[in-house]
């Protein structure tokens, strides 16, 4: 399985925190805006960014190939947002920094803590279905007739049965 | 960007300075806080004092700031800190050398996202074995501070960091969950040579106290050579 990682950072130190923890010999990593790979890849991640970081709501021109292309896609928070926002939702301002309860059914699992760490949130969400929410946040989304999800917390910090369980379905 | 990094003299500050310094960014300061609190969850306590001969090696300024350690308050004393290195340096960013805390990067981050600050973390989620072999891979020179856990005794106080010590670190991992690297507080490090130092710190006196698994290799007088 060729899994390909979009990465969304626009300060290249950003990308030790949100990039690396994904890479293994099995990935390739191209940047959203040097996109090399789209063909290569069996499956899309597309990565978070830092908090501070919103150059990717500036760009979001750059992501309408996600339209075109019959690939399942998981997007993580800001890869969350762009993945809404390309399917018709909005971003909204929603803070959420530290470990929150999530309740619903994301990839089996009912009710998990996982490490949330973003300005924005989703909202507006017609075409997605809603999988799991904290108290304050949607936290996991699957589009209703394609494998695109969208997950707003961090996967990669506790919960790395989350992209585990997006390659193997 | 014009960078901070929340500096102790331990492995990863030290590590995440060398990250932090390169392409987009400079590092424009280190930022120390000097905790009276030995058992605080947030800042690292042994020799803190030396991370001012450390600075001087890194050819950077040292800003610190004395807490009492009280969980919650500690951060009110963070966040003067940073906010001093944001009015002198004129920070964009703070850096970290967290690796796993979660505890300790949510409450960086809610500071830095306050005072609209980046926050960077180099070594986050980095596998703990790995960040060992690649500081001793890059040449820097680390020694055992503080222990606090059950097996290490008073033999590791001191004891620098060698290929030898990551295989008994990774035998006790196996064993008695020791983390590797130290980060649920194991133990403390101390950085006296590495890559972007001018000058190696050469401790001409030091003192051991032990106790049932926990102790202070503390530095009595350094200097650079």
């Amino acid at each position: 399985m060729k899994l390909l990682i979009i990465n969304t950072c626009s300060n290249r130190l950003s990308e030790k925190e949100f990039v690396l923890p994904f890479e293994d010999k099995n990935t390739r990593t191209n940047h959203y805006k040097d996109l090399k790979d789209l063909n290569w890849a069996d499956k899309i991640l597309i990565t978070g960014t830092a908090l501070e970081d919103n150059e990717y709501i500036k760009d979001l021109n750059k992501f309408n190939w996600l339209k075109e292309i019959d690939k399942p896609i998981l997007g993580i928070c800001s890869g969350a947002q762009i993945v809404a926002s390309l399917f018709g939702g909005k971003i909204i301002k929603n803070k959420e920094i530290g470990m929150v309860e999530v309740n619903g059914n994301l990839f089996g699992k009912t009710r998990f803590q996982v490490y949330s760490l973003h300005q924005n949130g989703i909202s507006n969400l017609n075409a997605f279905e809603v999988l799991a929410k904290s108290k304050n946040s949607i936290q996991a989304i699957k589009h209703k007739s394609r494998e695109v999800y969208g997950v707003m917390f961090h996967p990669e910090v506790r919960n790395n049965w989350v992209v585990e369980k997006f390659i193997e379905v | 960007m014009k960078l901070g990094v929340l500096f102790s003299g331990g492995k990863d500050s030290t590590f995440a300075t060398e990250l932090a310094d390169s392409g987009q960014n400079e590092v424009v300061c280190l930022m120390s806080m000097k905790s009276e609190n030995k058992d605080s969850y947030m800042f690292h306590t042994p020799n803190i004092d030396l991370t001012e001969l450390q600075a001087k090696s890194l050819n950077l300024p040292l800003i610190s700031r004395k807490t009492e350690g009280k969980k919650e308050a500690e951060l009110i004393d963070l966040r003067r800190l940073i906010q001093k290195a944001q009015k002198e340096y004129g920070i964009e960013g703070v850096v970290t050398g967290a690796v796993e805390s979660v505890y300790q990067a949510s409450r960086i981050q809610k500071i830095c996202s306050d005072l609209k600050l980046w926050c960077f973390n180099p070594l986050w989620q980095l596998d703990q074995e790995e960040l060992l072999n690649q500081l001793i891979k890059r040449g820097y020179e680390i020694i055992i501070s503080g222990i606090a856990a059950y097996p290490l005794d008073a033999k590791w106080l001191g004891r620098k960091l060698t290929k030898a010590m990551i295989e008994e670190l990774v035998e006790l991992r196996k064993k008695f969950g020791v983390n590797p690297a130290g980060e649920g507080g194991e133990f403390e490090s101390l950085v006296l040579n590495g890559p972007n130092f001018k000058k190696r710190i050469q401790i001409n006196k030091y003192k051991i106290q032990y106790k049932n698994h926990a102790g202070v290799f503390s530095v009595e007088d350094a200097e650079l050579k």
